[in-house]
């Protein structure tokens, strides 16, 4: 049996904001396969990144189950979930969120300091490799405040793949990009999901994303309004 | 700094770690310095109060032992009084002779036994200074014209020190002089009862006004005259005296110079006994008081750490007040600690909740955060202590001399400060400790912070 790669079954999520209370999931079923490049589209507040949020271990669903291949992690503590978050998924933020202090190599390199069976031979081929793959070789010993947005976003992408995760998890990669890097942005992506047959989530309500995603649902109010091959 | 084992078993992971610490301290330059700079402040008050009261409290000791105590006392079996120093005992009067023989037993056992001891005999008396209006107690010491070391420890302000010589001649303190209105040259009359019980009086010349080095300070009230004088004040025969002094050299050690000394006096058949320093109880003078009887056959041996027991209270409650200022101190920083490693939480929000968000545990965000306060403090701290133990080494190698003279008898005519390597390894500790023990907090409510939350903050 092949398992799917992220598999989630009826899961809600309840806030409470004052007095009310924010629906912001009312029950997603949703399938993603290995090494898909799936887009999770839809207006501001129609709980992409709510559902982002949840795949990617930093929140619990109120209700319902979700599965990363063949772990059901609702379930799991917070000690169990930091745990996933570090050996099986990686991170692509709207606004980069490089430490400003460390260099190119230092910041490919953050998430693998705290990984204890990665030795430190194993930890700087690597961080080579992914610089190499995102085409910062040059920019290796430079501060995130001197790279262009495009170049930052790079660098983000080969931090979230350093660790090879089971699934990549971006929240608007492009937002903060012009037109012609947001393409090179996605192509990347898309060109490490085929040859690494790394899975990618990307919330995104960018037409450009969305076209080039391999399937794409579009959220609404908190449910899957429609979905696109 | 420690390294375990395992900080390098992880391929240098967490000194990696540490290293983005360090990035961090240097980046926010400012902040770091600020936060330094009060480390090293408090560290270099603690350091430098610790000196200047270890110097006050040898200067105390070193006074009491050249102008009183010696280091070694051998009183009459039959004197009653707390310690030789205290004003508040009252047991002066109660203070028996040495017989004559006895002295000549014990100088005897030194010149034998320790020939490098330097014995100093003292006739001390409780005695009223008086005019038509006015009565004053103090303590009359009696010193053989031999006697030199008190010089060190009483500093003349007029006149001059006794004259080995003279039999009438009194030192009196610029307090006293100034109470009894009296000069170099003029006499005042002395009054006590005798050993007998009865009045006694005599009059002394002023010889010099002056003050005790720092005991002056606590009111202490001493006063100097030659033995002839007491011995004539209280009825003491020739060779008798209230108390012998020894004064010793090198490193030999007290007690066990006691202890043979004990042994040597008893196999003269000389009764004594090495006792702690009785505090007289009010029942106890009374009878002092009215004993007149003459059985003081025996002797009792002490030493400073007993005799100096009063002004080593009084040189305990200076370190205490220091230290309440030092806390006082201590409490501004962490105070300070606390804000600063909040608002560095407060800026790393999002920097946190991006490490959270990429696996991160609790105490390994904190170890950042940690780490950059530990090094902080470490260094600032070992700075301060390099530059007041160089400042301390230099002031108390070149002997400054006190400004103005007139203050003399505050520290000394030096300023001899000295290190005590337990004291500053302390303040390190505590420095240091402390920095860890106040930024814990804040750091870990930093690192408590919802990664999800954190990751959306622009």
């Amino acid at each position: 049996m092949v398992l799917d790669s992220v598999l989630i079954k009826n899961v809600k999520k309840f806030y409470s904001l004052g007095k009310t209370e924010v629906r912001a999931l009312r029950g997603v079923d949703l399938a993603v396969n290995k090494g898909e490049f799936f887009v999770l589209a839809g207006p501001s507040g129609s709980g992409k990144s709510t559902l982002l949020n949840i795949i990617g271990c930093l929140d619990y669903p109120s209700e319902g189950e979700i599965w990363l291949e063949d772990m059901s992690i609702s379930k799991y503590t917070e000690k169990q979930l930091n745990k996933i978050r570090l050996h099986h998924i990686g991170f692509i933020f709207q606004s980069f969120n490089l430490i400003p202090v460390l260099n190119v190599y230092e910041n490919i390199e953050l998430p693998l300091l705290v990984r204890k069976d990665i030795s430190a031979k194993e930890r700087c081929m690597r961080v080579k490799e992914m610089i190499e793959k995102v085409g910062l070789t040059k920019q290796e010993k430079q501060k995130p405040s001197e790279l262009s947005g495009g170049q930052q976003q790079r660098v983000a992408i080969a931090r979230a793949l350093v660790t090879k995760p089971k699934v990549v998890l971006a929240d608007e990669p492009t937002a903060n990009l012009d037109t012609n890097t947001g393409n090179d942005i996605i192509a990347l992506m898309q060109d490490i999901c085929v040859k690494e047959n790394t899975t990618f989530i990307i919330s995104s309500h960018d037409p450009k994303v969305i076209k080039k995603a391999g399937r794409c649902i579009f959220l609404q109010d908190g449910l899957v309004k429609e979905e696109v091959e | 700094m420690y390294i375990s084992p395992g900080w390098l078993s992880e391929g240098g992971g967490r000194m990696k770690l540490f290293g983005l610490a360090l990035k961090n301290v240097s980046v926010k330059w400012w902040r770091s310095l600020t936060l330094g700079f009060f480390i090293f402040c408090v560290t270099f008050v603690m350091i430098m109060s610790n000196s200047f009261i270890l110097a006050a409290k040898k200067k105390v000791e070193s006074v009491i032992q050249k102008g009183i105590t010696g280091q070694i006392q051998i009183r009459s079996e039959k004197s009653i009084e707390g310690d030789m120093v205290s004003q508040y005992s009252m047991g002066w009067d109660a203070l028996e002779p040495i017989k004559a023989s006895n002295i000549s037993a014990i100088n005897e056992v030194l010149k034998k036994d320790y020939p490098e001891i330097k014995m100093e005999k003292l006739v001390r008396q409780s005695v009223f200074f008086t005019n038509q209006d006015k009565r004053e107690e103090t303590m009359l010491i009696g010193i053989e014209p031999n006697f030199q070391s008190y010089k060190e420890a009483f500093i003349l302000t007029e006149g001059r020190y006794l004259e080995p010589s003279a039999k009438d001649e009194i030192i009196l303190s610029d307090e006293q002089a100034k109470s009894f209105n009296v000069k170099v040259g003029d006499k005042i009359t002395i009054k006590t009862k005798n050993l007998y019980g009865l009045d006694s009086k005599i009059d002394l010349k002023v010889a010099g006004i002056g003050n005790f080095i720092m005991l002056s300070q606590f009111s202490y009230k001493a006063n100097y005259t030659n033995s002839a004088a007491v011995r004539q004040l209280t009825g003491m025969s020739e060779g008798e005296a209230t108390d012998v002094i020894l004064f010793t050299t090198g490193n030999k050690s007290i007690s066990a110079i006691k202890e043979k000394l004990s042994e040597k006096l008893k196999g003269k058949g000389i009764k004594n006994s090495i006792t702690k320093g009785k505090q007289l109880t009010s029942e106890e003078l009374k009878v002092s008081d009215i004993s007149f009887e003459d059985k003081n056959e025996g002797v009792k041996i002490s030493d400073f750490e007993e005799m100096g027991e009063t002004f080593k209270g009084v040189s305990g409650t200076m370190f205490r007040l220091v230290n309440i200022l030092i806390t006082f101190l201590i409490i501004i920083v962490s105070i300070l600690i606390i804000n600063l490693v909040y608002m560095t939480g407060f800026e790393r929000y999002k920097e946190i909740g991006t490490m959270r968000a990429m696996g991160f545990s609790k105490p390994q965000v904190i170890r950042v955060f940690m780490g950059e306060i530990i090094f902080l403090s470490t260094i600032a701290a070992l700075l301060s202590v390099i530059v007041s133990s160089g400042l301390i080494y230099m002031l108390g190698s070149s002997g400054i001399e006190s400004p103005i003279p007139a203050l003399d008898f505050i520290m000394g005519k030096t300023l001899d400060l000295s290190m005590d390597i337990n004291s500053i390894v302390l303040n390190l500790v505590i420095v240091t400790g402390i920095s860890f023990a106040t930024s814990f907090y804040p750091a870990y409510r930093a690192c408590s912070v919802d990664p999800a939350q954190a990751i959306r903050t622009v």
